[in-house]
């Protein structure tokens, strides 16, 4: 997997540098965590891990 | 190939069409039902030979590219091919692709029996189950040959995997069609209530010519709204199974990664063998129009090496189909998140796949309603910043 070349498209710089502990919702909470981590999308036990399978059906 | 090929060049989705007809007639299906006849020239199971031939090709891919990639034992329903023949067949992908390489099945339940689940937990095969939600919603779509509902069937599918301890762990999730008109709650409190740990949902497939159902025109936002029902279901769930098409926007949207394709703007290589051996492009561009998902060489793995194919001109091609092409697309601001729907989704005669998704209003909705739901949480600035 790679990142597409995305010099010719529009890049976001929103991501607020902020605490990201608190959340109200739990689904976010565990996110947020994952991507803290900076682990893939497959790295947590309850992911929906159908491990580096990309397609979607 | 080898360690140091193009990424482009590397494979994280091998679709192996084990059996070419179903013993589900479900209205929606993009195999049979969106006016590709293929199907019909396949065998209707994989041979011997084609299973040995696809199991040595794909060992050979894996030693080459020094990347684990997956297997998706796919149809028709795959498990008409038969406990036999899958024994073979999972036998021989696993002498090949050892873990971490990851072989799962993609099945409507029916005939998932405790005989068939103790060789996917000998085989290690990781287990997903389409319903669509409660029965009234599931038997109005996915039917027998004979115009019976299949709910009862795949609910006892899936309450055979999660009652046993040694299979439990292998089910991914369920896989949901959405019904525009369906109240998304009602869908969530159903598909939660299954006990699985995870879910993902589809939109019905279509394109600019061919409308998804229940979708009145292109700036209409029926599953927009219908997804952002799903988002507010989902935030709100003290005990939320994953949602996988949510989890990957909003991950994005948190400055992380997604996973499937026609989200983000990670690629993605995914081919497709059909049970002749035949070796295709993504199968859900069967959605734009006829044999849209063939390359205009006939390869098959009995006469061709995929290694090769993967190097080729014509592969090259497809693979940077998946890069957005329209110029909206390029000028909006959400393209990192949304990554330009899925190519099948983008088609119309007059401009080919040179348009955004026809989901692209929908999208818009769905990716404002996530951006409101973490700026309300403080997570995201305010602001947006387009440089």
């Amino acid at each position: 997997m790679t990142e597409m070349d995305q010099r010719d498209f529009p890049t976001t710089t929103e991501f607020a540098p902020r605490p990201l502990e608190v959340t109200d919702s739990v689904a976010l909470a565990r996110l947020i965590e994952e991507v803290r981590l900076a682990a893939t999308p497959v790295a947590d036990k309850t992911a929906y891990n159908r491990t580096y399978h990309r397609h979607n059906r | 190939m080898s360690a140091r090929s193009p990424a482009s060049s590397l494979l994280d989705t091998v679709l192996l069409k084990v059996a070419s007809r179903c013993n589900l007639n479900c209205d929606y299906c993009y195999v049979y039902h969106m006016g590709d006849e293929a199907w019909r020239d396949q065998p209707k199971r994989m041979s011997m030979a084609t299973i040995r031939r696809v199991a040595e090709q794909l060992g050979e891919v894996y030693r080459a590219q020094a990347t684990p990639f997956s297997v998706v034992l796919h149809g028709g329903e795959p498990l008409l091919l038969g406990a036999e023949r899958l024994t073979a067949l999972l036998k021989a992908l696993r002498a090949e692709l050892p873990h971490p390489c990851g072989i799962h099945v993609q099945t409507n339940g029916v005939l998932l029996t405790d005989p068939i689940i103790d060789l996917l937990v000998a085989y290690d095969v990781g287990i997903s189950i389409s319903i669509d939600g409660p029965a009234e919603i599931h038997d109005g779509f996915r039917k027998d040959h004979l115009g019976r509902g299949s709910h009862a069937k795949v609910l006892a599918a899936i309450e055979r995997v999660l009652r046993r301890a040694d299979a439990r762990s292998l089910l991914a999730g369920v896989l949901a069609v959405i019904d525009p008109r369906s109240d998304p709650r009602v869908v969530y409190d159903a598909l939660k209530g299954l006990g699985v740990p995870g879910i993902d949902v589809l939109v019905r497939d279509g394109n600019w010519d061919r409308l998804p159902f229940g979708k009145a025109s292109p700036a209409s936002l029926e599953y927009g709204q219908w997804l952002t029902g799903l988002l507010k279901a989902y935030l709100a769930d003290p005990e939320p199974p994953r949602i996988r098409l949510l989890d990957d926007l909003l991950r994005l949207l948190l400055g992380g990664g997604s996973q499937k394709e026609g989200v983000g703007m990670t690629d993605y290589g995914i081919l497709v063998i059909e049970a002749d051996g035949q070796i295709d492009k993504n199968d859900t561009l069967k959605v734009a129009y006829p044999n849209a998902d063939r390359f205009i060489a006939s390869w098959n793995v009995h006469r061709d090496n995929i290694r090769d194919i993967m190097t080729s001109d014509a592969y090259q091609e497809y693979h940077r189909q998946q890069h957005p092409a329209a110029e909206d697309c390029k000028r909006c601001p959400e393209l990192a998140v949304c990554g330009g729907g899925m190519v099948a989704h983008r088609w119309s005669k007059s401009r080919g796949f040179d348009n955004p998704t026809i989901f692209c209003a929908d999208q818009k909705l769905l990716i404002g309603a996530m951006r409101s739901a973490l700026t309300e949480r403080s997570l995201l600035s305010a602001e947006k910043e387009v440089v």
